[in-house]
């Protein structure tokens, strides 16, 4: 590991990937979310890691489209880290690709929960706080005072933490490239990433059926009765049914969401869910 | 000023609804901000300002955390205000003739949200060629589509009044509507599982079922799990024990806080 090659990443590309986490949101789907947002603000800098290299270029874009959620400020410290991961990964041959979205998954989670609690549940109410109050009296601050009070601190975050998601993700793997602690930390951040994928299953899936059964004075839901078995057992099965399909049978995805989409209405038709 | 350029006005405020989110989630596209907008184009700020503080006390709990997509009040604050200012009808009358219209377009955005998996495809495909820039443009068309959606919802319910757009999205078999709705808590479960496919093996499963228990069961919130997760790893790797260590690597007590959090 050259230093040299470490600083193929530019300050001027750091400020890339905080400009380009303001389009954090710019186009969702429910399925992987705002992926593509995220391959837009680091693209560049992929490129200028892998572009002499078109296959592991397409290998780095694939991986960042995979499923990712996370709170819009956050968004430049994550670029910059998986930028860093990007880089060492172009050194070390050895390392596990899909290690980097497993740091990516274990780390989204968590964060969000702190910083949409922060932002959307603290700094937000505290805006509107003092906005309605000015507003509610006629005054013009009202929607300046909310607008400056709930972007300062976010722009702080947007054009702050890049470098530093980008210097943490260089000097962990440096440091565990030194100490040979490397693969025990990739193979400890595909459980912390999995954890965090169960607790996403459960919360994030929501698959019901809308049948009832019994007497009309005791009307009993299925749904509840298999959730009293196993909670969110429809959903936590849907997931296995799609996992064993793209992992065993190796369907492609776009039969995947195509026959999820043509299945639900169709039950929904029905009155099952 | 023609009700024709006050409904491209308000059509274009619905869909920086959207845009909002394409310039830094800055939460402009709330009733504190949008009301007064409103105010200005109809040539009154102060019931503009009024309306808006009224607006958001409304719908303050009201925001979109997560997969939790919640009703748009951006969209319910444009009309409201709009309604209320050139008809004289209170807040409440005129958020609930402004409401409905608010709900359809969550409905069809849930639509859109949905087929936009098919799009993620296309973006796909080019990932698949190494073509960035296709990417970059599905993630545009997607996000024009979206906003045209908001804009066109505002535009159309200023036009030709919000009864009317409700009747003729009403010929929109409910099923459709529902389905795709219902659809938005099964089309997250692809994206994980296709995201668990690239780190999960036979020996490593157990901790997908973790994760899934410590949720379903105790309602953990995700920091709790994974700080479990990394209470996991150190009795597991053995990181627990500093004394060794620190006599083994220098850096080993630095790397691990770097990597942990």
């Amino acid at each position: 590991m050259s230093s040299d090659s470490r600083e193929i990443i530019t300050k001027k590309d750091l400020r890339q990937i905080s400009r380009r986490a303001l389009q954090g949101a710019t186009s969702v789907n429910y399925e992987r979310f705002v992926h593509k947002p995220l391959v837009w603000q680091i693209g560049p800098a992929l490129k200028k890691i892998w572009g002499d290299d078109p296959e592991a270029f397409s290998a780095a874009l694939q991986r960042h489209l995979s499923f990712f959620l996370c709170t819009p400020q956050v968004k430049s410290w994550f670029g910059g880290l998986l930028v860093a991961l990007e880089v060492e990964l172009k050194e070390n041959p050895d390392m596990d690709p899909s290690s980097i979205n497993a740091v990516k998954t274990s780390l989204m989670g968590p964060l969000s929960g702190v910083f949409d609690s922060l932002f959307l549940n603290c700094i937000r109410i505290v805006a509107c706080g003092v906005g309605i109050s000015f507003a509610a009296q006629g005054s013009i601050l009202g929607p300046i005072l909310y607008a400056l009070i709930y972007n300062i601190p976010a722009f702080i975050m947007y054009f702050g933490t890049a470098p530093i998601g980008y210097k943490m993700g260089t000097a962990a793997v440096t440091n565990l490239q030194e100490s040979g602690l490397i693969n025990k930390v990739l193979e400890a951040a595909s459980i912390l990433g999995l954890i965090v994928i169960g607790g996403m299953t459960y919360g994030n899936i929501g698959v019901n059926l809308a049948l009832t059964f019994g007497p009309p004075e005791a009307l009993t839901s299925l749904n509840d009765i298999l959730n009293g078995i196993f909670p969110g057992i429809l959903g936590f099965g849907t997931f296995f049914l799609f996992y064993w399909l793209l992992k065993k049978k190796k369907v492609n995805t776009l039969y995947l969401v195509f026959g999820a989409l043509a299945a639900t209405i169709f039950l929904v038709a029905l009155g099952i869910m | 000023m023609s009700t024709f350029v006050q409904a491209v006005l308000l059509g274009l405020l619905g869909a920086y609804c959207h845009l909002d989110w394409a310039v830094g989630s800055l939460y402009l596209n709330r009733p504190i901000v949008l009301a007064p907008l409103v105010g200005l184009i109809f040539g009154d700020l102060q019931t503009g300002l009024l309306l808006g503080a009224t607006l958001e006390a409304l719908f303050l709990g009201s925001v979109t955390i997560g997969t939790y997509i919640a009703p748009d009040a951006g969209i319910s604050s444009i009309l409201a205000t709009a309604i209320a200012i050139s008809s004289g009808l209170d807040t409440e009358a005129a958020l609930l003739l402004a409401v409905p219209i608010a709900v359809l377009a969550t409905s069809l955005q849930n639509v859109l949200w949905a087929l936009f998996s098919f799009t993620s495809k296309i973006a796909d495909n080019y990932a698949a060629k190494a073509n960035e820039k296709g990417v970059y443009m599905v993630m545009w068309f997607e996000g024009f589509l979206n906003a045209l959606l908001k804009f066109l919802m505002v535009f159309l319910a200023w036009l030709y009044g919000s009864n009317s757009v409700a009747a003729i999205i009403d010929k929109i078999p409910d099923v459709i509507l529902n389905g795709m709705a219902t659809a938005g808590g099964v089309l997250p479960a692809i994206g994980l599982a296709m995201l668990a496919s690239t780190m999960m093996n036979k020996k490593n499963f157990v901790y997908l079922l973790l994760g899934y228990v410590g949720a379903a069961y105790l309602k953990l919130p995700t920091i709790a799990l994974a700080l479990i997760g990394v209470i996991i790893i150190m009795i597991k790797f053995n990181f627990g024990d500093f004394k060794s260590m620190l006599s083994g690597a220098s850096a080993a007590g630095k790397e691990m806080d770097d990597n942990e959090f």
